[in-house]
C-alpha cells in the first residue's frame, strides 16, 4: 500500500446527509464517517459491509457524483474534490462506473448503440466515421450481438444489459471503474459470466477498480484486497486469502461464518449476530459494534473508547481492541 | 400504431352516444321547458305556448323525442336553436374558433410557464427560490378561476386600465381598424382570460414538472450521464428532462377537459364568446338542442385532447412503441 502508487487515495473522507429539512440539522445521518485507504493501479479493492453501511456513498464520493463534507480523494495524484467543473469533466473520462440496475442506467429513450457512443462524442475520443466502428468493436468486446445497438434498453435482457453498461463505462478508456453492486440484480449463471467479463476486461486494459459489493463469494473470487464497512466507517482491511480465512474483527467473522457451504456435513460454528445495526443517526459512543459484538472478552473498554484501524500484521487492518485474539470460524 | 388509433376511435363513437343519452335525460329530468311561463311570456296564451311546443316536438314522450333526436345527430344534424332561431351548428361555427383560441393560448402559457418553472425549481431543490415558487405554485393552483379572473380585472382592467376585460373584440372600433390593428386588438382581449386560465394550470404543472424532473434526476442514468462527464445543463434537458415529458403528456391530456370546463367560467367572467359562455346562456333559457349539442362538442373536444396526449406518448415513449 505504498501511497506513492496509489491510483486512488481516499483521506479522513466523511459525508453526512441531512433527514428531515430544516426543523432537525443536528439529526444527521454520517454514511461515511472518516475512511481511509488507497487502491493500487491494476488493483481490485472489494468494499463489503451490510445495506446502509455506507459503501455506495464512498463510490460517489470518488467520483465526485456526490460531494463529501471533508476529507480528500487523490486521483492519480490530483486533488478531485478542488478542481474547477470543467477540469472534473476532462477528468471523468479515466474514471466510470457501473451500477447494479443496468436497464436503470441506460436512458430508456436512448438506442444502445446511442450509449455506448455518447461518452465518447462528449469527450471527442474519436472522428465521426471512427464512432461507430468503435461502438461495434466494444460490443463484441463485452460479448453482444452488434445487432444489439439497434435496441431500446427495456428490449434487452439483465445481462445484456450490464454488458452494454460496461461497454458504455470502457468507451472512454478509463482507468479506473467503480462497480457498485454490478452482478447483484443477476441470475447466479450470468453473474458469473459478467465477473468472468470484469476480469478479462481488467487484464486486458490494465484496470483499477472498486468493487462495492454484498455477496462475500463474489468478493472472494475477484479482489485482491477487501475492505469491511460497519457503520460508516472501514472495521477491517486485508488481503483477500487472509481475510477469508483468519478475519481479525468479530464482525467480519460474523459476516464469513454466515456464508453458506455447499457440504452439509462439515462443522461449521456460526456467528449469530443479534439485534439490528445501529441507526446511523444515533451512533454508539465508543466501539461502533459494541451492541453486536459476539467476542467473549469485549469489556468496558469497547463501549467507552473507539477502537482504530491499525495494522495488526502486514497489509492487515482491523479496528477492534481484542485483534490479536480473534474468534475462529 | 395506426390499429391503436382506430380503436380509440371506435370507442370515442360509444362515449360520444354515451354524452348524448346522458345528456338528454338529465335536461328532461329538470322540471320545466323553454315554454314554461317565466316572467316574459307571461302574458301568452296557453294555445301559443302549446303549439310551440308542438313545433319543437315538445309534446311528445321523452323515448320518443329520444329516438328522434339520436336519428338528427347521426345525420349530423343538431336542430334548431330555440333561443337564436337558427342552425345549432352555425352558432357552433361562430363560437368553437374562439374556445379554441382560447384554449391554444392558455394552454401554451401554462405549460411553458409551469414546466420552465418546474426545471428551475428542480435543478436548485431545496433552495430557498424553490420553495417560494413552491408556495406561490400551491396558491395559484388552489385558486378559484372566477375569483382569479376577477381580481385580474380589477388590477389590470380597472386599476391600471392597460387591458380590456370583456368580449374578444372591441365592438366600437374593431371594424375600422387596418389588419394589424385588428390582430393587435384580438391579441389584447385574449391576454386576460388566457392568462387566467394558462396561469392556474401552470401552477398545477409546475409542481407536476418539479416533481416528475427530480424523480428522473435521481435515476442511474443520470447519474452515469454525470459520471461520463456531461455538462449539467445537457445531463438535465437531454437524459432528464426528455425522460419526464412522459409525465407532463399525461397532464397534458388531462388537463385539456379541465381548459374546458374552466373556459365555462372563464368565458363568463370576461363575456368571451366561446362554447363556454354559450353553454351557460343555453342552460339558463333552457335552448335544449344548443346544451345537448355543445355537450356532445365538448366530449369530442376531450376525446380528441386524449388522443393526441396517446399518440405524444408514443413519440415520447420507445417502450410504448414497442408494445404494440
Amino acid at each position: 500500500m505504498s501511497t506513492s502508487q496509489a491510483l486512488v487515495e481516499v483521506t479522513d473522507l466523511k459525508k453526512s446527509f441531512g433527514t428531515g429539512g430544516w426543523r432537525d440539522r443536528d439529526n444527521r445521518i454520517r454514511a461515511v464517517d472518516g475512511v481511509t485507504f488507497s487502491v493500487a493501479p491494476g488493483e481490485t479493492l472489494g468494499l463489503v459491509g451490510e445495506s446502509g453501511s455506507g459503501k455506495s456513498t464512498i463510490g460517489r464520493c470518488i467520483l465526485r457524483l456526490t460531494t463529501p463534507d471533508s476529507g480528500r480523494v487523490a486521483f492519480d495524484g490530483v486533488d478531485i474534490l478542488a478542481l474547477g467543473s470543467s477540469e472534473m469533466r476532462k477528468l471523468r473520462r479515466r474514471m466510470q462506473i457501473v451500477f447494479q440496475d443496468a436497464v436503470g442506467s441506460l436512458n430508456p429513450r436512448m438506442k444502445v448503440g446511442a450509449a455506448v457512443k455518447e461518452p465518447i462524442e462528449v469527450h471527442r475520443l474519436a472522428t465521426k466515421n471512427e464512432i461507430n466502428s468503435q461502438m461495434l468493436a466494444l460490443l463484441a468486446e463485452v460479448g453482444l450481438d452488434p445487432e444489439l445497438s439497434h435496441r431500446y434498453p427495456h428490449e434487452l435482457s439483465g445481462g445484456q444489459a450490464q454488458r452494454a453498461v460496461i461497454a458504455r463505462a470502457l468507451s472512454v478508456q478509463p482507468d479506473f471503474i467503480v462497480l457498485d453492486e454490478p452482478v447483484a440484480a443477476l441470475d447466479v449463471s450470468v453473474q458469473g459470466q459478467v465477473l468472468n467479463l470484469l476480469a478479462s476486461l481488467q487484464r486486458a486494459r490494465n484496470l483499477t477498480y472498486l468493487l462495492i459489493a454484498h455477496d462475500l463469494s463474489v468478493v472472494r473470487h475477484t479482489c485482491d484486497r477487501v475492505a469491511v464497512m460497519y457503520l460508516g466507517r472501514f472495521v477491517e482491511v486485508s488481503n483477500t486469502s487472509d481475510l477469508f480465512t483468519s478475519p481479525l474483527h468479530p464482525y467480519t467473522a460474523a459476516l464469513l461464518s454466515a456464508v453458506p457451504v455447499p457440504d452439509p456435513k462439515k462443522k461449521r460454528n456460526r456467528i449469530v449476530l443479534e439485534g439490528e445495526m445501529p441507526s446511523v443517526s444515533d451512533r454508539p459512543s465508543g466501539c461502533p459494534f459494541y451492541s453486536r459484538c459476539p467476542h467473549p472478552k469485549k469489556n468496558d473498554q469497547c463501549s467507552n473508547v473507539a477502537p482504530e484501524l491499525r495494522e495488526h500484521e502486514p497489509g492487515r487492518l482491523a479496528a477492534c481492541h481484542f485483534a490479536e485474539e480473534p474468534l475462529s470460524i | 400504431m395506426t390499429r391503436a388509433i382506430v380503436r380509440r376511435l371506435y370507442q370515442s363513437v360509444l362515449v360520444m352516444f354515451v354524452v348524448a343519452t346522458a345528456t338528454f335525460f338529465l335536461i328532461h329530468l329538470a322540471p320545466g321547458d323553454p315554454f314554461t311561463p317565466s316572467i316574459e311570456s307571461a302574458n301568452f296564451s296557453q294555445e301559443i305556448v302549446a303549439q310551440q311546443r308542438r313545433n319543437f316536438g315538445l309534446d311528445q314522450p321523452a323515448h320518443i323525442q329520444y329516438v328522434r333526436y339520436l336519428q338528427q345527430i347521426a345525420t349530423g344534424n343538431f336542430g334548431i336553436s330555440f333561443s337564436q332561431h337558427r342552425p345549432v351548428l352555425d352558432v357552433f361555427y361562430d363560437v368553437i374558433p374562439n374556445t379554441i383560441v382560447l384554449a391554444i393560448a392558455a394552454i401554451l402559457i401554462d405549460f411553458v410557464t409551469g414546466m420552465t418553472v418546474g426545471v428551475f425549481q428542480s435543478t436548485r431543490k431545496g433552495s430557498r427560490v424553490d420553495s417560494l415558487l413552491s408556495a406561490i405554485s400551491l396558491v395559484l393552483y388552489s385558486t378559484p378561476v372566477f375569483w382569479f379572473g376577477l381580481m385580474l380585472v380589477l388590477l389590470f382592467g380597472v386599476t391600471l386600465r392597460w387591458l380590456p376585460t370583456a368580449g374578444a373584440i372591441d365592438p366600437v372600433v374593431y371594424h375600422s381598424l387596418s389588419l394589424p390593428g385588428q390582430l393587435w386588438d384580438r391579441i389584447r382581449h385574449l391576454i386576460l382570460p388566457a392568462a387566467t386560465l394558462g396561469l392556474i394550470g401552470a401552477g398545477g404543472t409546475a409542481r407536476f414538472q418539479r416533481s416528475a424532473l427530480l424523480e428522473v434526476l435521481a435515476e442511474d442514468f443520470v447519474r452515469t450521464a454525470r459520471a461520463k462527464g456531461l455538462r449539467e445543463r445537457t445531463v438535465v434537458t437531454v437524459h432528464a428532462l426528455r425522460n419526464s415529458l412522459l409525465s407532463i403528456i399525461t397532464l397534458f391530456g388531462l388537463s385539456l377537459p379541465a381548459l374546458l370546463s374552466g373556459a365555462v367560467l372563464v368565458e363568463t367572467v370576461f363575456s368571451w364568446p366561446g362554447m363556454g359562455r354559450l353553454i351557460t346562456d343555453a342552460v339558463s333559457s333552457r335552448d335544449y338542442p344548443v346544451i345537448t349539442g355543445a355537450a356532445i362538442v365538448s366530449a369530442l373536444l376531450v376525446v380528441a385532447g386524449n388522443l393526441t396526449a396517446d399518440i405524444l406518448y408514443r413519440f415520447a415513449d420507445p417502450r410504448t412503441r414497442t408494445a404494440q
